[in-house]
């Protein structure tokens, strides 16, 4: 056959040279082929088929006289006979072995038509000559591909269709009708009640029917509707939109802390019935919404905890590549929030233009600039407490009076205080005897100890006025000042205490206990001024390391609180990726090399134990840091000097630079305690003071015990009943807003060759307005998803919700309605019911109402005649599509039937497949899935899953016949019927056993043979190895798991 | 033992056997991934393969790359630039512990590590000296090689052998994985064995070869009497409801399943069981080695064997750990520290099994139309990290093939002077798997499967068959 085809044109066609043809085209012929033919050749076959390119097979596709002459298997067109012309044939999927466009998806039946056409007229074709790079540049601009690949039906604005005549009242069915009545197909009639039951219990709460349903199909339908399980079920299938895990993956496949608090999130989303145009914009960007949805009773911010599928990504054990990291995880948050709202493969287009959808590489490094431009963090969800503010003034006010009676009390060990020194007694000896280094305030009297010269004591702390000075005048190549409004306001902030620089002399309180002061501190940011329970997270803007650094910084902290460089926001820590847990850390200086991170972009984190990323899961209660200087220092050069503030006025107070003794010594000591006491009463501490009150509080020169400041305990009542009534933060995975980046386009999608930087932006297609700073613009994105000219939100939406009540959406390709997508089988019915849906308000719950209360929902699954032949996969919905229950609706019914699920424990941290609970709740831990679900097609959480597959594999049986897990439910069901005396007669139990695992009553000839089952064969022979069940009761039990009609839905 | 002679007759009877059959192509619908009947592209060279995966990276330097430059530069601090390690411990030029010599007709040098490997199998390997990896981490690394990308999701490189040739026999899944003593999955877990957005069925079946259930839920609980009785019950329960629902073919297939997986729980010990080896059989492997861990590798070797015989598409086999210098049960070759016993320990672990596979397979001829690969997720770097180990090194490594077609006793490709990066004729993980395509027949670029927009490839958009290691 293709030598004919091979040698039969060339002979006809030759002839007509190709030269003088051009000048005999008709001007409409050219017309034709410069509008309909050439756009398609050259977008959709030059890659491959071009003079001087691949040339595939020999065929070049860019002039006529190529066409004519063909390739490997002969000419590619025959002028006038479109039947018998390669091209032809291959684009229309007819040819056995060229099935064309390549891994692309079949052309429009329009453009074939016109291409058939086009053959019919004889192939007009003007090009004479091989086209040019610029012709084919200009031929396959992105704009005229653009043009071209909007016209797809999915961009096309949703129309407002009127159902159409019929005999039908629903207006679905109308739609549904008129396509089957062309087809001359009848429908299947209604299924019996029993049927219908069972179909809604599980399509709405994923549970078999409560047994002996009486009530209206309707009434069932708003009694299950306003079923808190309601929520349960179709949050599951939002977990699978947004590939749902409560941990990270790879190697130690770390939690993601609180993942499960998005999971309540959307359970009570979904029972609440929340708009779902809400949803999306709180899916986006939540945190940021001026109005944020509140839940008082809960105390949470609901909107803000719809962010936390951004954090569900996969994230590697130290890479070494941290840019590729960054790049591979956010093109998952891409990924998945274009193909979950808008039914788009965005991120195919992250190393060129997509494909075949009108998404340019442009459009998604637009999208990857505004993911990239926020950081993985945990966030507070707590909603506002109006009585908060109050509280904390309250608390501030004792803290106050704290002070001033504190400073009293202090003055007067201030007075005490020379004689002491002189006249140490043994506790003070011990402290004397311990402050060997200089960094402590006694350290004169321990040198004064081993020999008695004054000056000498003193000299150590000499060198530091100097010191400071020199290093407040050194220049940095990155210097951060946090004792400075300046220089903390370009630092993310998180947390009551870390809003504003503190004043030098502000202190904290112990919570509990006989101590009173914790610690008075220095200038800088402390978490912790009001609590240790409150937050605090501090995210220094991001640095491009251009050379080697050391990273320096003043820091103090407690409770394991962090403080971390981070590279390319990678959120785990290990190897190259170090934490600084603070445990009792005093004020000082720490280094950290960051040479390896030489050419990466880098910011550094503060955080509160509990809000580390990653490891806050396991993060204390209380805990707190403070900061007052971060430096970049180039590696090999000098750190910052290490100053002792407190050596300032100590040294101030002895005025004789050369003391006579240590009593002099002394004196100078009380006289600057004195000082530094007044000053810190008033308000005016130095840092030197501040430091200093501390040291000698440390060192027990100062009263701090409650049993010894007895004036003192009705105002650290007063703090201490404030501090226990602040609430703890309700904290849950999100992202913070960084500093706006435009991201470079990436050449070929490699992170190494970063071009020019793009404009964060919607899709051009729709709008390609640039978004302005500040923030990353999620918030503008999350409205673009749902304004009302985007044509895909809204019927991505209906069609999700139709594919779970009906098993295959009108597009069968959920998450895709590009061009590799599948068609609508009804278009104008899906525009009806988006339409609907905006229409009504975005109510998930309205729109199930709507569809189940379809005559079509409630058909009959047996086919009716010629529709099996005629339709065999159902499109035409003439009758319900027999299903398999998912995963979690097989375990949650094993359960539920015999007796054993815990429908009450609800919401909060996962359990494993042990548990008794709705599988909902069940922790998702990428590395160790749970193989009861897994084994029924719950899906591996990488990756958008709109349509779970159904598998049929042995597996599957293996586990409903041997796993302990079904065999001791089945034993459970049975002991439980064995005793309700109601049940004691064989056959009302049997009949029991039917109605719960079928929603029905067994026929007579079932009764038979369950009778005959339980009969016979009474127990496992003498000398068996595997026990077996202990009755014949639970043996039955087990056979009824396994039977078909219990698995499937009809 | 009726019950016993039961399962045995029904096994007879029955023509399918266990495994994830091809009972979902009847449930192939809608427009998902392409459908295409599984058969090879053109005349394959090889029909299984047998994944001796090294699980936490071997030394590329210590056993198959001699490089006597590093024991002129002991000590030194390195020549070259050091790229990112992992662990950023970058000692100096640590010369390789272990002696070089060459082997069998063909000169092939192989170290002291390996001398079983050595004696009897130098001129059935072809050595890739100039392998490369992306990653530097092993879970990503794991993914990456098993599946060309670093993540979860998508499938095993035997999944897409599986579904590009389907199974060679009914009775069995196409692809394997064995595990023994204390193995587990590498880091990654056993995502690194799932079919990604393939169908199911093409997924690995992980066989436990020496537990008492050696897959999860095999073991019958009951009698077979009992099970049996019950079973007919569910049966004749089954053909009621298909009745009612007009004989969905959903349910047909559901229904076979259960005889499958029936005759499943009786042919899986049989399998396991290695019934029919003979003693010298499992001493030549070393099953009867006094070292736990050998004994246990030997066994997945022999039952390699034994499923490549039934022809079993794709074996991988799972290293265990000897609990030396971070090495543990998911990466038993991560010798960051004492390399030199952990490597022997480990080699001493894998040598006589893996000889005694590549002899036994091709004393029965096997090894012809059998395709071994040995490899790790990278190799290690010529410097050391702290005292005496080595750090990770993606950048040049060494893995070997044996049998199914390649060019036996032979050496491709090389590393630099240092043994650190590629010097000639790199080799990308695409490429490999492209090669180990083009042996089993398929064209690498026309194996694909849409999904998520696009058709997806083993060799993503990458990959050239090596046509200089193919014999």
């Amino acid at each position: 056959m293709r030598a004919t085809f091979a040698l039969l044109p060339v002979l006809a066609v030759i002839p007509l040279t190709p030269a003088p043809l051009r000048a005999a085209l008709a001007p409409a012929d050219i017309e034709f082929f410069e509008s309909r033919i050439r756009p398609v050749l050259a977008q959709d076959c030059y890659e491959c088929h071009r003079t001087g390119g691949k040339m595939k097979a020999g065929l070049a596709l860019d002039h006529r006289a190529a066409l004519l002459k063909g390739g490997e298997t002969g000419p590619a067109i025959i002028p006038g006979d479109p039947k018998k012309s390669l091209l032809l044939q291959a684009i229309r999927h007819e040819h056995e072995d060229l099935v064309m466009p390549k891994a692309g998806a079949k052309l429009d039946p329009a453009v074939i038509a016109d291409f058939e056409t086009w053959v019919a007229r004889g192939a007009p074709d003007p090009r004479d000559k091989p086209s040019t790079e610029a012709q084919v540049a200009a031929d396959t601009d992105w704009s005229a591909v653009m043009q071209r690949r909007k016209t797809w039906w999915s961009f096309q604005p949703i129309q407002k269709p009127t159902p159409p005549r019929g005999r039908a009242a629903h207006p679905v069915d109308r739609f549904l009708d008129t396509r089957r009545a062309a087809a001359g197909l009848a429908a299947a009639p209604r299924a019996d009640p029993a049927t219908l039951a069972r179909r809604l219990s599980f399509a709405l709460t994923g549970l078999p029917p409560a047994v002996a349903q009486r009530a209206t199909f309707s009434d069932q339908v708003e009694t299950l509707l306003a079923s808190p399980r309601f929520g349960e079920r179709w949050a599951r299938h939002w977990m699978d939109w947004v590939r749902y895990a409560d941990s990270h993956g790879s190697e130690g496949d770390p939690m993601i802390p609180n993942a499960w608090r998005y999971r309540d999130y959307l359970i009570r989303a979904l029972n609440a019935d929340v708009p779902y145009d809400q949803l999306v914009l709180e899916h986006v960007a939540g945190d940021l919404l001026p109005e944020p949805r509140l839940n008082p009773a809960l105390r949470l911010n609901e909107s803000a905890l719809g962010i936390g599928h951004l954090r569900m990504v996969q994230h590697g054990f130290a890479p070494t590549d941290a840019l590729e990291e960054l790049v591979r995880f956010t093109d998952d948050q891409i990924d998945v929030v274009s193909k979950t709202f808008l039914g788009l493969t965005v991120s195919c287009a992250r190393c060129h233009d997509h494909k075949f959808d009108p998404i340019s590489q442009r459009d998604y490094t637009g999208w990857h600039g505004i993911f990239s431009s926020t950081a993985p963090a945990l966030l507070a969800v707590d909603a506002p407490d109006p009585s908060e503010p109050a509280r904390r003034a309250a608390l501030r006010e004792s803290k106050s009076r704290l002070r001033a009676a504190l400073a009293e009390a202090w003055l007067a060990d201030a007075d005490a205080l020379a004689v002491r020194l002189a006249r140490p007694d043994a506790d003070l000896q011990k402290a004397i005897a311990a402050a060997k280094s200089p960094q402590s305030a006694l350290h004169p009297f321990f040198l004064l100890a081993k020999k008695p010269d004054a000056a000498a004591a003193l000299e150590p702390w000499r060198n530091q006025l100097d010191g400071i000075a020199r290093h407040r005048d050194r220049s940095f190549p990155q210097r951060w000042d946090l004792t400075r409004r300046e220089d903390i306001a370009a630092w993310l902030r998180q947390g009551p205490g870390v809003q504003e620089v503190s004043t030098p002399g502000d202190f904290s309180i112990a919570p509990e206990g006989d101590k009173i002061v914790s610690g008075i501190h220095a200038g800088g940011v402390y978490s912790h001024l009001d609590s240790t329970k409150d937050r605090g997270l501090l995210l220094s803007p991001r640095v491009p390391l251009d050379q080697k650094y050391d990273l320096w910084i003043r820091l103090s902290g407690e409770g394991g609180a962090f403080a971390r460089y981070v590279v390319q926001h990678y959120p785990r820590d290990g190897t190259v990726y170090p934490v600084q847990k603070l445990v009792g850390t005093a004020p000082r200086w720490l280094k950290i090399p960051l040479d390896y991170w030489e050419g990466d972009l880098v910011h550094i984190e503060f955080a509160t134990a509990a809000d580390h990323p990653v490891l806050g899961a396991a993060g204390a209660a209380r805990s707190w840091f403070g900061v007052s200087e971060v430096l970049l220092v180039r590696s090999g050069e000098v750190g910052p000097f290490e100053a002792w503030p407190f050596a300032a006025p100590l040294l101030a107070a002895i005025s004789d630079p050369n003391p006579a003794g240590a009593d002099e010594v002394a004196r100078g000591f009380a006289h600057a305690l004195r000082a530094s006491v007044a000053a810190w009463r008033d308000g005016r501490a130095t840092d030197g003071d501040a430091e200093l009150l501390d040291q000698f509080l440390r060192a027990g020169l100062l009263r701090n015990q409650v049993a010894l400041l007895p004036a003192i305990e009705p105002h650290l009542a007063t703090y201490r009943e404030h501090e226990a009534a602040l609430p703890t933060p309700t904290r849950a995975p999100g992202v913070v807003e960084t500093a706006p980046r435009e991201a470079p386009l990436f050449a070929r999608g490699n992170h190494k060759q970063p071009g020019a930087p793009v404009p964060r932006h919607f899709l051009e297609d729709i709008d390609a307005t640039p978004y302005p700073g500040p923030g990353s613009a999620r918030l503008a994105l999350a409205r673009d998803l749902v304004r009302a000219d985007n044509p895909l939100t809204a019927r991505v939406t209906v069609n999700r919700v139709w594919h779970h009540l009906f098993g295959t959406g009108l597009v069968a390709t959920p998450d895709n309605f590009g061009r590799m997508g599948a068609t609508p089988s009804h278009p104008e019915l899906l525009d009806y019911l988006a339409t609907w849906f905006i229409e009504h308000r975005q109510s998930i719950k309205a729109l199930v109402r709507f569809l189940v209360t379809s005559d079509a929902w409630q058909r009959a699954s047996d086919p009716p005649a010629g529709a099996v032949e005629k339709d065999p996969d159902n499109r035409l919905l003439t009758r319900f599509p027999l299903r398999r229950l998912e995963a979690e609706a097989i375990r949650d019914a094993l359960l539920a039937v015999a007796g054993e699920l815990k429908t009450e424990e609800i919401f909060g941290a996962p359990g494993t497949g042990a548990a008794p609970r709705r599988s909902v709740y069940l922790r998702v831990k990428r590395n160790d899935l749970d193989p009861f679900l897994g084994a029924f097609d719950a899906p591996v959480p990488s990756a958008t899953v709109g349509r779970r597959d159904v598998t049929n594999v042995p597996g599957q049986s293996l586990t409903l016949l041997n796993a302990p897990f079904v065999r001791n439910l089945a034993e459970a069901w049975a002991r439980r019927l064995a005793a309700d005396p109601a049940l004691a007669a064989p056959e009302t139990r049997i009949r029991a056993m039917y109605a719960a695992a079928f929603a029905r009553s067994p026929t007579a000839v079932e009764i038979g043979r369950a009778t005959a089952f339980l009969r016979a064969g009474v127990s496992a022979a003498a000398g068996e190895a595997a026990p077996g069940f202990s009755s014949r009761w639970a043996e039955f039990a087990h056979a009824l798991f396994n039977t078909k009609e219990f698995l499937y839905i009809r | 033992m009726p019950t016993a002679l039961n399962r045995r007759e029904m096994l007879r009877r029955c023509s399918t056997g266990f495994g994830y059959l091809a009972l979902a192509g009847l449930l192939t619908s809608e427009n998902r991934g392409a459908v295409r009947a599984p058969a090879p592209h053109f005349k394959p060279r090889a029909k299984n393969v047998i994944f001796l995966y090294m699980s936490g990276g071997v030394s590329h330097l210590d056993s198959f790359d001699p490089k006597p430059l590093l024991a002129k530069l002991a000590g030194q601090p390195m020549p070259t630039k050091v790229e990112r390690t992992q662990f950023n411990k970058n000692g100096a030029v640590f010369p390789s512990p272990f002696e070089f010599q060459r082997h069998g007709a063909s000169g092939l040098e192989i170290s002291s590590m390996f001398p079983q490997i050595a004696k009897s199998c130098a001129d059935d390997l072809c050595v890739i000296r100039s392998m490369t990896s992306k990653v530097s981490e092993h879970a990503q690394g794991n993914y990456f090689f098993h599946t060309g990308f670093p993540t979860m999701g998508f499938p095993s490189a035997g999944a897409w052998i599986n579904y590009g040739l389907g199974s060679a026999n009914q009775d069995l899944p196409g692809f394997v994985v064995l595990q023994s003593g204390g193995a587990t999955a590498p880091h990654g877990g056993v995502g690194l064995y799932g079919n990604g957005f393939l169908p199911a069925q093409h997924q690995a079946s992980i066989i436990s070869a020496d537990a008492r259930e050696a897959v999860r839920n095999i073991t019958p609980r009951e009698a077979d009497h009992l099970q049996r009785a019950q079973l007919d019950f569910i049966r004749a329960a089954d053909t009621d409801f298909a009745t009612r629902a007009a004989h969905d073919p959903q349910i047909e297939a559901a229904v076979k399943n259960y005889e499958t997986a029936y005759r499943m729980q009786s042919a899986v010990p049989e399998l396991t069981g290695l019934a029919g080896e003979t003693e010298a059989t499992k001493k030549l492997y070393g099953l009867d080695d006094s070292h736990p861990q050998k004994a246990a590798y030997a066994r997945q070797c022999l039952l390699a064997r034994r499923l490549v015989e039934r022809g079993v598409r794709f074996v991988e086999l799972s290293c265990l750990t000897e609990r030396i210098g971070a090495g543990n049960a998911p990466n038993p070759w991560d010798q960051h520290g004492d390399l030199e016993r952990g490597h022997r320990a480990m080699a001493h672990q894998v040598d006589q099994p893996i000889a005694a596979l590549l002899t036994d397979l091709k004393q029965r001829g096997l090894l012809d139309e059998t395709l071994v690969i040995w490899a790790g997720e990278f190799g290690r770097t010529p410097f050391s990290q702290g005292a005496n180990g080595r750090d990770h090194n993606p950048h040049g490594f060494s893995i070997w093939l044996a049998g199914g077609g390649v060019k036996a006793g032979s050496v491709y490709g090389a590393t630099d002077d240092l043994g650190y990066h590629v010097a000639d004729k790199p080799v990308s993980v695409y490429d490999l798997w492209a090669t180990v395509l083009h042996l089993l027949g398929l064209n690498h670029t026309d194996l694909t499967y849409l999904s998520g927009g696009r058709n997806h490839r083993l060799t993503d958009v990458h990959g050239t068959v090596i046509r200089d290691v193919i014999g």
